[in-house]
């Protein structure tokens, strides 16, 4: 994926600029690609990606899927702005985001979130963010416990005092 | 990255608290009880999402288990909607409702939801307006309310001419001044109610509306208009699956026939608009469009011959055209008519065989995807004239996709070989050899012997280079997508070919092969 020349340009999809993860992996991107990143977005505005842009808390891998989401979803800003990249239909892209999420283990997907948040791209934070939320559905406090390694530090008449305060989630 | 960032946990509050937004008010509350971080930060996340699933069966119609279920909901509603207003730095901003039952029983629904017209005790409260009403949910500004059941799946392409939808919403109830996005899952009315119709006339202003989705919904078209014109920031409309009704209940059968012969719909404000598989008064009219600042549709259904899209935005950028029924040459040519203006055209249909155009001109369109099925009856001349048409009438073509494999069966796919080529012209030799390279091995060796499986030329019926000569200056990218069998008559690789001979600025090829294994 490495290229020499920051500035290189293709016809359909605009300036081509670079983005490099913590590891130092070089990822080509085109502006439109990358601009669904708010962060970058900006950045490109103020005319400061001309080096390439450094994502010092972004390691390779988390950034190899968040440019792969990108480039899928590049067609929603295809319908707003003026790149002419083909769009992937909508059924197509539901079933892309539920297999990026879904086979992910919980220290990838948290790492993914907290990337999501730091580029501002505010679609995959939703989407990592509501699987999380789908990970806690129908599960038990001792459940959701496990499966996210969260310790209790409640003492037994705290749980208590909270279990009653809020009956109506506990009971069923 | 840090090391330890692998817990939840060590996740910012700002991140949890988005994770609970997205959180089942149950489940949410329940994080309280996980440790002293969680504690009471679950009351701030901005969101209630109240989720129900109803027990099935006519056995439960308004049987005493299925109206404790009732009274449970409403009361855990109430507490999650109360304790969230308590949290006094976090307005609750968005609002979800959805109930569901495991097997098709719309009965047990309704009842659940006591929004039956039949249902006698008429002095309950219906479950929505309990939510609705509640304090916390007046300054909401994205509501979503689902009832579904298995039946309505997205698999049938025929919204229910008997009417969809379970429950009814009065607009009158809803948090108007913040709204700004509203969804709705089979929702079966949007009458106000009498009492409270003179005075929503006059009083419902959506200010901030912004985005309305229906699906699987029944709606009067007065009532829709009600809310789009009281909408003045609407900018995205999706009608999925619904069925827009006339209000032509009180006049005579002919004159109804005839009011009913076109629907008018008015989207003044939207930029984007979806119509996926809707019904005008039961199939039986056509529908007239009025949306002038309209930049992409997407339309999916039958090719009516009465579809128009008057005041055309002038700047309408993309169109998206999936027919899924059988139709009519005619009622196509004059669909298509209403887009001669874009920039994006994607069509798609069961056979690219009919999707000829004659007699249209597309002087903006700069890309093109073409999706419909070559197959064992399609014939290379038909397919090849269809193409031809279509390419002929856009002149400043750049980019072009032609799918002849969308509609092939799931099943095929799975046993079938798919090999991606890639060609860009750097240097035309190197082009025009790699490409005779791939191609002569992906040449059928089965059906076409008239070449013995060596050459197949880039010779297609009825094209020749000067017949393209409008795009041959303009055209950058193509991307082609078919099969190699024994009764693809080597279409795909012709195709292939003449483009990489014809189209004299080409830049990039791309080229997708499916085959059966062998």
């Amino acid at each position: 994926m490495a290229a020499a020349a920051a500035e290189a340009t293709t016809d359909g999809g605009g300036k081509m600029i670079i983005l490099i993860s913590a590891d130092g992996k070089r990822f080509e991107v085109t502006e439109a690609v990358a601009s669904q990143s708010q962060l970058i977005s900006n950045m490109i505005e103020d005319d400061c990606t001309e080096n390439g842009v450094r994502l010092p808390n972004v390691d390779g891998d988390i950034l190899t899927m968040v440019v792969d989401y990108c480039n899928m979803h590049a067609g929603d800003a295809a319908a707003a702005g003026d790149t002419m990249k083909a769009s992937s239909t909508e059924e197509e892209l539901k079933k892309f985001d539920a297999e990026l999420v879904q086979a992910l283990e919980n220290p990838v997907l948290f790492k993914l979130i907290l990337a999501a948040n730091f580029l501002n791209i505010k679609s995959l934070l939703d989407m990592t963010c509501q699987r999380v939320a789908d990970m806690m559905s129908g599960k038990t406090p001792e459940q959701m416990r496990e499966t996210f390694s969260i310790e209790n530090d409640f003492t037994p008449e705290e749980e208590a005092a909270i279990r009653q305060e809020n009956a109506w989630a506990f009971d069923d | 990255m840090a090391a330890g960032d692998d817990r939840l946990s060590d996740l910012p509050d700002d991140l949890l608290l988005r994770i609970l937004h997205f959180a089942n008010a149950k489940e949410a509350a329940s994080t309280s009880l996980l440790s002293r971080r969680f504690g009471a930060l679950w009351r701030s996340s901005g969101a209630v999402n109240l989720a129900a699933s109803v027990p099935c069966g006519s056995r439960y119609i308004r049987s005493a288990a299925l109206l404790a279920r009732r009274g449970a909901f409403v009361r855990a509603a109430e507490a999650a909607l109360s304790a969230a207003a308590a949290a006094a730095d976090h307005r609750v901003t968005r609002l979800t409702v959805h109930v569901e039952c495991d097997k098709e029983d719309k009965g047990s629904i309704a009842s659940f939801l006591l929004s039956s017209e039949n249902d006698e005790r008429r002095s309950h409260r219906d479950v929505f307006d309990a939510v609705l009403s509640h304090p916390a949910a007046r300054r909401v500004e994205e509501l979503s309310v689902a009832a579904v059941h298995p039946h309505w799946s997205d698999k049938g392409n025929i919204v229910s001419s008997d009417g969809a939808g379970i429950y009814s919403i009065n607009p009158a109830t809803l948090p108007s001044n913040t709204l700004r996005v509203l969804d709705l899952t089979n929702c079966r009315s949007l009458t106000p109610s009498p009492a409270a119709a003179a005075a929503a006339a006059a009083a419902a202003a959506f200010p901030r509306l912004e985005t309305l989705r229906l699906r699987h919904c029944t709606a009067n078209i007065d009532d829709l208009h009600r809310i789009i014109d009281a909408a003045p920031e609407l900018a995205a409309v999706r009608l999925e699956f619904v069925h827009l009704m006339s209000n032509i209940h009180d006049v005579p059968f002919l004159v109804q026939l005839a009011m009913a012969s076109t629907t008018r719909l008015r989207f003044p404000a939207a930029t984007a608009l979806t119509l996926i598989n809707c019904l005008t008064n039961g199939g039986m009219s056509g529908s007239v469009i009025d949306a002038p600042r309209l930049r992409s549709l997407t339309y999916k259904g039958a090719a009516r011959s009465q579809f128009e899209l008057t005041s055309p935005a002038p700047d309408m950028k993309m169109v998206h055209l999936h027919f899924n029924h059988y139709f009519h040459q005619r009622d196509y040519l004059r669909f298509i008519h209403n887009f001669t203006k874009v920039k994006v055209l994607k069509l798609k249909a069961e056979n690219v065989d009919d999707m000829a155009v004659h007699g249209v001109f597309f002087p903006n369109i700069a890309r093109l995807e073409l999706d419909g099925g070559f197959n064992r009856w399609s014939k290379t001349a038909k397919a090849a004239a269809v193409i031809a048409s279509m390419l002929h009438c856009c002149p400043v073509l750049c980019d072009l996709n032609l799918n002849l494999i969308s509609t092939v069966s799931p099943d095929y796919f799975k046993k079938s070989k798919q090999v991606q080529h890639v060609f860009q012209r750097i240097s035309q030799l190197d082009f025009d050899r790699s490409i005779e390279d791939v191609m002569r091995n992906s040449i059928s060796k089965r059906g076409d012997h008239r070449h013995n499986g060596d050459e197949v030329s880039g010779f297609i019926p009825g094209w020749t280079a000067c017949s393209f000569t409008c795009w041959q200056n303009n055209l950058r990218r193509v991307s082609l997508q078919f099969r190699l069998d024994e009764n693809s008559e080597n279409f795909g690789v012709r195709l292939v070919k003449f483009f990489a001979e014809n189209a004299m600025v080409l830049e990039e090829l791309r080229v997708l092969t499916v085959e059966t294994e062998t």
